[in-house]
C-alpha cells in the first residue's frame, strides 16, 4: 500500500496550520479579558471580584490579605496542578499552595510581612502554561 | 557509541538507576504511546522510564528471526518556555534473537540512537477549570549514536504535530508524525529501522476512572487509555495496533502501563510482533 506523498505532506505540515489559527499564546491571550470569555468568566465577573485578567501582568501591588485566591483554566489533570504549585512556589513570599481541581482555584498562603505582587502571581500562572482567570484577596 | 555487552549485574544495575535515580513525571494526560500537545512548565524537568517487552516473530526475511527485546526508555523533556519543550530519549536494549535460518542466536545489547526533539505549542484554548485544547509542532532528529545492531549510523529528522482536547472526565491525543530516513540499521526489526521514511498515525483516549468529580482534598487520579497507533513506511510496511492501558496521576509523578496488541500487520522487510507490554513512572522536578 502507497500513500501519496501529497497526502502525507498535507497530514504532516499543512494539517496543523489549518487548526491554528490562533497563534501561540501571547501573555495577553493566555490571560484573557472575562469580558468575553466562557460563561462561567462572565459569572464569576458578576460578582464584582474580576477586573480585567490580563491588567494582572501590570499591577504591582503587593496582594491585600495573607490568603490569595488565584482562579486558574486548564489545569486538566493532577500532574498539571503540579506545574502550577511548582511556579507559585518559586515567587519570593508564597508559602504554601493548595489546589483545586474542581473549581480551578489555587489557594495561597503568602507572608504579610512580604506579600507578593499581582504581577508577580499572573507570571507565574503565565509560564505554568495555563490561563489566569482572577486574583481575588 | 561503542557496542558492548552488557552483564546481567549492569542491566539491572541501569534499569533501578532508570527507576529510582530518576525523580519524577508529567506531562499530563499523555498516553503511553502518543504523544500529547501539553509540556513542562518553565524551568521543569520531567523524566520518565519506561521498561518495555517487545515479541517479535514471523519474519519474511530470509534469516527468519524470532527476537525478544527487552528495552529501557527514558525520556528527559525541560521546559524552555512556557510553550516550547526540549527533549532526549535514551533507548537501551537488551534483544534474544534467534536466527531460524541459520540455527543461531545471539543476545546482542546497546544504546540506541539519541532522539532529541523540540515541541512547540502554537495553540492553547482553556475553556474550564480542567478544560483545554491544544496543538504542538514537533520537529526531532534522531543522533547516530547508537551502537551496532541498534543505531542507524545516521541522522535522521522527524517533523509532526499532536493535538490535545481535555473536558472533563475525557481527554483525546491525536498525532501524525514523520520522519525522513537517511540511513540504514542491519536486518530492520523496528519502523524507520530501514532505508525508507516512516509515518507514524496515533490517537489516544483517555477516561478518569477516579475521582468521578474533583474535590479540595484530591491528590491523584487514575485514568483508562485506549490508544491506536499505526505506522506506514514508504516500502510498503504497514502496522496498526491497539494499546489499552492504565496511568495513576499525582501532582508530581505518575504510573502507566499498557499492552499493545496488533490488529493489522503487512510486513515484507521485518518481523511482526506479537504484542509489546509496556509499565514506567513519569517524574516532575
Amino acid at each position: 500500500m502507497k500513500l501519496p506523498m501529497r497526502y502525507l505532506y498535507t497530514v504532516t505540515v499543512l494539517l496543523p496550520l489549518v487548526g491554528c489559527q490562533a497563534s501561540g499564546p501571547s501573555r495577553s491571550q493566555a490571560m484573557p479579558a472575562h469580558s468575553d470569555g466562557p460563561s462561567h468568566h462572565r459569572s464569576a465577573a458578576a460578582d464584582g471580584s474580576i477586573k480585567n485578567s490580563a491588567q494582572y501582568l501590570d499591577d504591582h501591588t503587593p496582594v491585600a490579605s495573607a490568603q490569595v485566591t488565584l482562579t486558574v483554566h486548564g489545569l486538566g489533570c493532577p500532574l498539571c496542578a503540579g506545574n502550577v504549585d511548582k511556579q507559585l512556589l518559586r515567587v519570593p513570599g508564597v508559602e504554601n499552595i493548595k489546589v483545586n481541581l474542581n473549581d480551578g482555584t489555587a489557594v495561597l498562603r503568602v507572608n504579610p510581612a512580604s506579600p507578593p505582587t499581582r504581577s508577580q502571581l499572573a507570571n507565574a500562572i503565565f509560564e505554568s502554561g495555563f490561563t489566569l482567570v482572577n486574583i481575588k484577596d | 557509541m561503542p557496542s558492548q555487552s552488557l552483564t546481567p549485574v549492569t542491566k539491572l544495575g541501569f534499569g533501578l538507576a532508570c527507576l529510582l535515580a530518576l525523580p519524577n513525571a508529567a506531562i499530563a494526560q499523555q498516553a503511553v504511546h502518543t504523544p500529547s500537545a501539553t509540556q513542562p512548565s518553565t524551568g521543569t524537568l520531567v523524566v520518565r522510564p519506561l521498561v518495555e517487552f517487545r515479541s517479535l516473530r514471523n519474519d519474511p526475511t530470509p534469516l527468519q528471526r524470532e527476537l525478544d527485546d527487552i528495552s529501557i526508555h527514558t525520556w528527559f523533556q525541560y521546559g524552555v518556555t512556557n510553550n516550547l519543550a526540549m527533549s532526549i530519549h535514551v533507548p537501551v536494549v537488551f534483544r534474544d534473537q534467534d536466527n531460524n535460518a541459520a540455527g543461531t542466536s545471539s543476545k546482542p545489547s546497546g544504546f540506541g540512537d539519541l532522539h532529541v526533539m523540540a515541541k512547540l505549542r502554537v495553540y492553547q484554548k482553556d475553556f474550564g477549570p480542567i478544560e483545554t485544547a491544544r496543538v504542538a509542532l514537533m520537529a526531532g532528529l534522531d543522533v547516530r549514536t547508537g551502537s551496532d545492531p541498534f543505531g542507524s549510523d545516521s541522522f535522521d529528522p522527524m517533523i509532526g504535530t499532536v493535538y490535545t482536547l481535555v473536558s472533563g472526565r475525557h481527554g483525546f491525543n491525536a498525532a501524525a508524525r514523520w520522519k525522513f530516513t537517511t540511513g540504514q540499521r542491519p536486518n530492520p526489526t523496528r519502523p524507520g529501522d530501514s532505508t525508507a521514511d516512516l509515518f507514524n498515525y496515533d490517537a489516544a483516549y483517555l477516561y478518569r476512572l477516579d475521582p468521578a468529580q474533583y474535590a479540595a482534598d484530591t491528590h491523584g487520579a487514575t485514568y483508562f487509555i485506549l490508544e491506536a497507533n499505526g505506522s506506514y513506511e514508504t516500502n510498503g510496511d504497514n502496522e496498526l495496533f491497539i494499546a489499552p492501558g492504565i496511568m495513576y496521576e499525582a501532582s508530581r509523578w505518575a504510573w502507566e502501563a499498557s499492552v499493545q496488541l496488533p490488529l493489522l500487520e503487512d510486513l515484507d522487510h521485518r518481523p511482526e510482533t506479537r504484542f509489546t507490554v509496556t509499565t514506567g513512572i513519569r517524574l516532575l522536578f
